[in-house]
């Protein structure tokens, strides 16, 4: 080290060396020529110069300072070519310029990846007090979900993942006792139950598959039960159970289903009341049709209130196992007893005859099928409308001999084919005052010689098929 | 002491919550509150000198709306099945239920047909209630707001399940 240097030159020169590995330095006269030079001139870009050698052209950092106003200049952080950075400390002496040099490049380098680390730290800072305002927001989201976050660990106990909502406690008050060692399956069977099905779904390594329980309720502390779904799900190896407090969701389906349900109620009361007065309807119906017809049937000694009674009876029974939608099948019932109601139109000396009728008579009696259907003719209910065609045709024939019409097979009203067998059946084998009964078997063989004649031979088949039905019948109602 | 899970089941609206209610709690309200999900009670009772803990699964009613989840039987030792005695259609429900759950399962149940104080409006047809008596279905008539027959219910489910328990070798807890 010179000894000319001056003090405060040589206190900068230890500062600077103390702070970097590579310094020099030169002494110029007021005209640029080098006075005198040291240190490492080539590691802070400076050529090798002769004493006397004007360094302006080498050392632009110094156009514009010299001559040299002021005592000292810094010039910190020069970029002296493109991979170096020198601080620059100049100090007037007299007409002598002193001029320091120190390499700064790696402290700069040093700087910048610690400015670069600091704006990092910085950053990370921010990160970190976002991530706390993020798991404040996460608490309050946690806490506002109501949902219960769970990790199995391995001895099938669970760790808690989130933070507990205050309400979970209200159900689980043991959860803060050992947060990372809880069994809820034994807190709640739903549970138990539920991990059966999670075992499953965590067996598996998909991770896109969220089993869901469906609801269960609990009962609070004070009583209101509180809505709680389960849902399992694979994450990241992790097997994790998530039970939530369902609320607006759950309240909204169960108002709904509530609504649902109450409207199912009132729809069915109001169908059983229906069913009800229809049926009670129809049973007065019934009666009447009953009381007036055994009146008008009261002039006739062949007929009685049981044979009409069991007419009806019987042809339900056919009905029925033909498929007739119920009502028809009802219908039937009480309509079949009217089909001779036409006899109210016929003279007491030929219904009441004892003997054989003459040609004559017999032609008059026929009269009571057209009498009939002229009574029962023109209404708009079905019931009498079918009604009319079992009195106006019960007599006609499947091979279309019968009257009044001679009407043939199925132009025959199926409620007068079926009428006109289990009349001639009721008739055979109960006691007139002009004849006695006939056994079941023998009026059967008797009315078998009619099928496809007089009776319609599927229908006649279907009868002799109800045959033990059809005598159950008789006996019930006997006279 | 015996631990079973009993899944109550019917349709809607038949009284199922209402009989866990009167069974455990003594409680009955007269209003329909539709439940949602499962709603799970306990109760105790001692059986011919055997402690029974049964562990009643309120399932919510089946309807269009909503069918129950076969994973809900899974460990029942037994079934009730709640018909209401004023809808006729409720005991289509509890028959197709049986048939859906306990042909494989083979769990002891009890039929009951609740709503027994308004007995003389029951809509039931009582041929096929005869029928069900005489395939062996134990029936009861029951009210879970007069607690007609609600305790004898829960009794003889837990006199049968009791049997099969011991049938099949298992032993009670502690």
């Amino acid at each position: 080290m010179d000894e000319h240097f001056p003090q405060h030159v040589l206190n900068k020169i230890l500062q600077v060396t103390l702070d970097s590995q590579d310094f020099a330095w030169f002494c110029i006269d007021a005209e640029g020529q080098l006075l005198s030079q040291g240190g490492r001139l080539a590691e802070v870009g400076l050529p090798n110069w002769r004493l006397g050698d004007r360094v302006l052209d080498d050392a632009l950092f110094l156009s514009g300072f010299l001559p040299m106003e002021d005592d000292y200049i810094g010039l910190p952080a020069l970029q002296i070519d493109d991979r170096r950075v020198v601080d620059v400390h100049l100090f007037r002496d007299g007409d002598r310029v002193w001029v320091l040099m120190a390499d700064q490049t790696e402290l700069l380098e040093w700087q910048s990846v610690a400015r670069q680390k600091g704006n990092e730290l910085q950053l990370l800072q921010e990160q970190l007090r976002q991530l706390e305002r993020d798991s404040d927001c996460e608490t309050d989201f946690f806490e506002a979900l109501n949902m219960l976050a769970l990790r199995r660990n391995e001895d099938d106990s669970f760790r808690i993942l989130r933070p507990v909502s205050e309400r979970f406690l209200e159900i689980y008050p043991e959860l803060l006792e050992s947060p990372a060692h809880l069994y809820p399956q034994k807190k709640f069977p739903f549970i138990e139950n539920f991990l059966a099905d999670a075992e499953g779904l965590w067996r598996q390594p998909d991770e896109t598959q969220r089993l869901r329980s469906g609801p269960w309720v609990e009962t609070g502390a004070d009583g209101t039960e509180i809505p709680l779904e389960a849902s399992a799900l694979n994450w990241q190896g992790s097997n994790l159970l998530f039970i939530e407090i369902l609320d607006e969701s759950y309240r909204q389906n169960h108002a709904f289903l509530q609504i649902g349900r109450e409207g199912e109620l009132i729809k069915n009361m109001l169908e059983q009341e229906v069913r009800r007065r229809t049926s009670e309807i129809r049973r007065r119906e019934e009666e009447i049709a009953l009381r007036l017809v055994a009146a008008a049937d009261s002039r006739d000694d062949g007929e009685t209130g049981s044979h009409i009674r069991r007419l009806g009876l019987y042809s339900e029974l056919m009905a029925r196992h033909l498929g007739w939608p119920l009502d028809k099948v009802e219908e039937i019932r009480i309509a079949a007893p009217m089909h001779d109601i036409g006899k109210i139109g016929i003279p007491d000396h030929i219904l009441r005859k004892p003997g054989k009728l003459t040609p004559e008579e017999f032609e008059i009696m026929k009269m009571h099928s057209l009498i009939g259907g002229k009574i029962l003719e023109r209404s708009e209910a079905s019931l009498v409308q079918m009604a009319r065609d079992i009195a106006m045709y019960h007599h006609e024939c499947w091979d279309g001999s019968g009257y009044p019409e001679g009407l043939k097979g199925e132009e025959i009203p199926e409620s007068a084919r079926i009428v006109a067998i289990v009349d001639v059946f009721d008739a055979l084998i109960h006691k007139r005052v002009y004849k006695d009964e006939i056994p079941l078997d023998q009026a059967i063989e008797i009315m078998r010689e009619g099928r496809g004649k007089q009776f319609d031979p599927k229908l006649f088949d279907l009868f002799l098929f109800l045959r033990e039905d059809m005598a159950r019948i008789a006996r019930d109602y006997a006279c | 002491m015996y631990k079973f899970k009993v899944c109550m089941l019917g349709a809607f609206a038949v009284g199922k919550t209402s009989l866990v209610q009167r069974y455990v709690n003594s409680l009955f309200d007269d209003r329909y509150h539709t439940t949602l999900g499962v709603k799970i009670d306990q109760k105790a009772l001692e059986l011919d000198g055997q402690k029974l803990q049964l562990i009643l699964w309120d399932l919510a009613g089946e309807d269009e709306f909503m069918k129950v989840r076969a994973t809900y039987l899974r460990g029942a030792s037994g079934l009730i099945l709640v018909v209401d005695g004023l809808r006729p259609d409720t005991l289509d429900t509890a028959i197709d239920l049986l048939q859906r759950f306990n042909e494989d399962l083979q769990l002891p149940f009890v039929l009951a047909i609740n709503k027994a104080d308004e007995k003389a409006a029951w809509q039931l047809p009582r041929q096929r209630i005869d029928e069900l008596r005489q395939q062996g279905w134990p029936i009861l008539e029951t009210s879970a707001k007069t607690a007609e027959g609600v305790e004898d219910l829960f009794l003889q489910l837990g006199r049968d399940m009791l049997g099969q328990a011991k049938s099949q070798g298992r032993e009670g807890d502690g």
